[in-house]
Parts: C-alpha cells; structure tokens; sequence
C-alpha cells in the first residue's frame, strides 16, 4: 500500500484536532448546576428525556450488574429497597448502563430486562447508553456512580452511594446513605449537607 | 456540530471508504466472546461468565502465602519481642491489587487475624503503589507480586518459656498454636473480583514456624525495603488554594537528597483529598522542592494535615544520601484555609 506523506499529516493534524476537542468537551457536572440533559433509549425501547421529568426529583444511577460493589447492594436488597421506597415518594429513578457492547455489565434490551425483573429491581426505566456519551457527560467514573437532581433540573448530590467503600455485603447496614438523605433533606425543604463524596465502585466499562 | 465530529466527518472524506470498513472491521475473538455471551445468556447464565462462585480458591488470580522472616520462637528479637511476617502475594500476569488508598476504584487487602494465645498482628505495613489507569481514572496498588508486612509481637511470657510443656494435649496444641489470616482481596484487570483465602501460620512444638526458608528473610527485607519509611530528614507543608494543593517539601537534614527522578509522585493515604487522575507538576525551587495537584473534587472542608507516601517512581532513587530509601511517609500541616471551590 502506498502511504504518502501529505494524508498522513492530515490524518496526524485529524487525529490532533480529535483530540483537542475530547479534552474541551470533558466537562464535569457541578452541584447546583443544571443536569446536563440527555435523551436516553429504555430496555422496553421507550424514549427518555431528562427535562421532561422536570417538576420531579430524579435519582441517576450507573449499573454494571456483575461489579462485586454493584452485587454488595442488590444481593442485600439495598438497592431495590432505595429505588421502591423512592418511587413511592414520586422520585424518578433512571438506572444507566453505559457498558460498551462486549464489556462487563453490557446487556441488551431483553436481557437488562431480564435481569431487572430478576433481581426485582425497581426502578422508574433502565437506561441504555452503549455509546457512553450519557456517562461521559455526567463523568460516570464507577459503578454504582449516584447522582440526584432536584425538581428544577439542579444537580444535588454526585458521588458514593454510600460511606461504606467495599464489597462486603455486611457494610450496608449502618452505612450512611447519601443518596437517600439528599432526598430526606431536599424534600423537607433543607439543604443538602453531603453534595459530593469520592464515589466507589468499579469503573465504568466505557 | 461539536468539533470532534467535524473532525471525524473531515477524516471520512479524505479516507477512501475501504480503510473506513477496515476500521470496524470486529476482530474474531470479539465476535467469539459475543457468541459465548449470547449464548450463555439464552441459557439465562450471565453471572456464570464472570462470576467465580467455586468455594474453593485454586482459581484465584492471586497466590497467597505467608512467610516468617525467622524460623521460629528462638530466633524473635529479645529486645522487641516482634517478628515481621509477610504476606506474599504472587498476582496473575496483567492482574493487580490495591494500596491501602486504592484511588479512583478498589479496594485495599483486608486480613483478619482470629485471636491467638501468644501472638498479636499488628497493623500491615504497605510497600510503595504503582499507579494503574483504569478506563481512564487512577488506582493504586501493586502487580506482579507485593509482599506486605504485618509486624506479630509474641507476648514475653511464651517467649521466654522457650522449653514447651510436654504434656499439652495435642488437639490444644492445634488450636493454640495455629495464627490463622482471613485475607480479602479485589484483583481487577478489565473487570474486578473479589478473592479471599484462609492461612495458618503454624508453631511446631518446638517453636518453629511454617512457611519459612532460608530465602524467607531476603524476601522480608527486600520488602522492607520498599515500605516508606517515616523519617526526620525532611519538612514538608501544603497549601490549599484556589482548589489546587502546592506541596512544598525542604530538606531538613545534610544527608537529605532531592531523588534524581522524573517520576516523583505525591500518594496520599486517604480519598478525597487530592485528583488521584489529574497530573503532579514537580518543580526544583533553590534548596526546596515544590509538588503541585489538583485537590480532590471531593474535598469538603481544608484538612488539617495530609498524610501521605512521596515516591521516587520507577528510578528508584533514594531520599537520603547515606541510605536507599526510595519513598518517604510524610504529614505535613495545610496552612491556607481557602476552600477548593
């Protein structure tokens, strides 16, 4: 194959500009700062836009089904327990996987489904994000990475699930949830206390 | 249109299409993996691909094994009445453990030792980290192989009694005399996995311990080696502005070097305090040494002190003239009050 030096340079300053542009789009979310919107495809195929569920509170929450930190709160029944006990109270909670296809924690439509009802998880819809761009945009780093956001589409709390960094299923009780007292706190009418905390997890299978 | 996509669109039209397709062509062994993953999954077995339920640890991706750096009883240090202990982790190739600040993801080895009649566990002791970048964030721990240090104190009276009761029952015996370690671990590669295994450090009736060789004590010390010691010859403090952390480190001792290395690098001992991801700017200033990174995203409040390992990377150069110590444990004091944000 022939290779000539003008589209190498081309292809060298494509790649640069690429790059440049990855950097500048790497932007994070910040507290009390608009949640970047996102429309998102839901295991049953029904479309999903964040700024239509302005008005509510809503709980975003990355999933990798076979992360051992992921297993810690759903074999406890944590994790259902939060989204049920959530729901009842109005809030809207998204699951998101934005496992690349082939990666740990990638699922299809049907098989995220199959698992949801499997593992009687009850969240408002788990969200597809194959791509990872819904991920990259909220700097997803681990699952489970937690984010609330509050009724005027104002991010509240981003980080750890919880004060509890390990696997072990023992840690859930007694951990301080910081998801659920953002939500204590919010809908009382009081200020988050916790808005940030280092999240735990594994990474997310981008 | 984000400039990404102009830029990708621009390289569509310069490409002849063939390259483009040649791009995305799937290599076999993904396809392979897909076939594998579809059809487990028709059989409604996700978790069997990645889970390893076996009860067994003959498939763990880590060996474990403890090492004594002395024989047995006989051989403790009289003055201290401690012995080091090692626990020698052998990591599959390509596979990693973590730091007691695992970074960004993991988890730090865990050991719990069962209570024992003569012989206390004390605290390990962490040899220096490497960095991993993991899908684009930072960890800390170790591959290849780590052995970490656990000082065991034998309580005096035991010691001193080197000569055993020959009467003592032997099912006693076993019991009293065996340490045993519940070692928990995370091993991560492309996915993570928790591994754990049970070992016994067994003393014979004659004081001899398990698990040692003659190779035993060059394997402790050459851990030692690597632990950060925590030392006088240096004086460091931070400064905490505009959400960025400036480490200003002075010899504080003829003998202290600055390392001839490129590779230096700030491991702090807790989360939360520094961007594990974001670059450290290191910079010769006169006789002083400056350390500059970003404060962790996390930080709510200034700390009153960090706590951390300066590492001279993979050089391995010392920070003392007179002695090889190729990473220092060092607090220093946060002196501005200035908020990250």
């Amino acid at each position: 194959m022939k290779i000539n030096t003008s589209s190498v340079m081309i292809l060298l300053f494509g790649l640069l500009f690429t790059g440049n542009a990855l950097a500048e789009d790497r932007h994070r979310p910040e507290i009390g700062k608009k949640a970047p919107d996102f429309t998102l495809t839901d295991a049953t195929g029904k479309k999903h836009t964040l700024s239509d569920y302005e008005d509510k509170f809503v709980v975003l929450e990355w999933l990798n089904h076979d992360c051992p930190f992921v297993v810690k709160h759903y074999a406890t029944g944590n994790m259902q327990m939060l989204q049920e006990k959530y729901r009842d109270k109005g809030v809207v909670w998204f699951t998101i996987i934005s496992s690349a296809p082939g990666k740990q924690g990638y699922l299809e439509p049907d098989q995220a489904k199959k698992i949801t009802r499997e593992k009687k998880a009850k969240p408002h819809a788990v969200l597809l994000d194959p791509d990872g761009k819904v991920g990259r945009a909220y700097d997803a780093r681990v699952t489970p990475h937690m984010y609330v956001i509050d009724p005027l589409g104002m991010l509240a709390y981003m980080g750890a699930i919880d004060d509890r960094p390990t696997a072990n299923h023992d840690d859930v009780k007694g951990a301080r949830n910081f998801v659920s007292e953002a939500l204590n706190l919010l809908m009382e009418g009081q200020s988050v206390e916790v808005t940030t905390h280092q999240p735990y997890g594994c990474t997310v299978k981008y | 249109m984000s400039a990404s996509k102009a830029a990708k669109m621009f390289l569509m039209r310069i490409l002849p299409v063939k390259h483009l397709k040649g791009i995305e062509l799937i290599p076999g062994s993904l396809i392979f993996f897909l076939m594998v993953v579809m059809a487990t999954a028709a059989r409604g077995n996700v978790n069997a691909l990645f889970h390893d339920s076996s009860p067994d640890n003959t498939n763990n991706r880590v060996s474990v094994s403890l090492v004594p750096a002395v024989a047995g009883l006989a051989d403790v240090d009289r003055q201290t009445d401690i012995f080091w202990l090692g626990v020698d982790m052998d990591i599959r190739e390509g596979w990693h453990v973590y730091w007691r600040n695992p970074g960004d993801s993991g988890l730090p080895t865990t050991i719990r030792w069962d209570e024992h009649g003569f012989l206390t566990p004390g605290k390990i002791h962490w040899p220096r980290p490497a960095r991993f970048d993991e899908d684009g964030i930072t960890t800390y721990g170790y591959s290849d192989r780590v052995v970490l240090l656990v000082p065991v104190s034998v309580s005096p009276e035991k010691h001193n009694a080197s000569e055993r009761s020959t009467e003592s029952n032997a099912a006693d015996n076993d019991r009293e005399y065996a340490l045993s370690a519940h070692i928990n671990w995370l091993v991560c590669k492309d996915i993570c996995l928790p591994e754990s295994t049970q070992l016994t450090l067994d003393v014979d009736d004659n004081g001899g311990f398990s698990g040692y060789s003659e190779t035993a004590a060059g394997i402790i010390a050459e851990s030692q080696k690597l632990v950060p010691e925590s030392v006088s010859g240096w004086q460091a403090e931070a400064e905490l502005e505009s959400g960025r952390f400036t480490i200003t480190l002075v010899p504080g001792s003829e003998k202290a070097l600055f390392p001839d290395s490129d590779d230096i690098y700030f491991y702090p001992h807790e989360q939360g305090i520094i961007e594990h991801t974001a670059p450290q700017i290191v910079a010769a200033y006169g006789d002083r040494m400056k350390l500059e990174v970003e404060a962790s995203r996390y930080l709510r409040t200034t700390p009153g002190t960090i706590t951390g390992v300066l590492s001279s990377g993979k050089s391995g150069k010392s920070w003392f003239q007179d002695r090889s110590i190729p990473a220092i444990e060092i607090t220093m004091p946060v002196i501005s009050g200035a908020d990250p944000e």
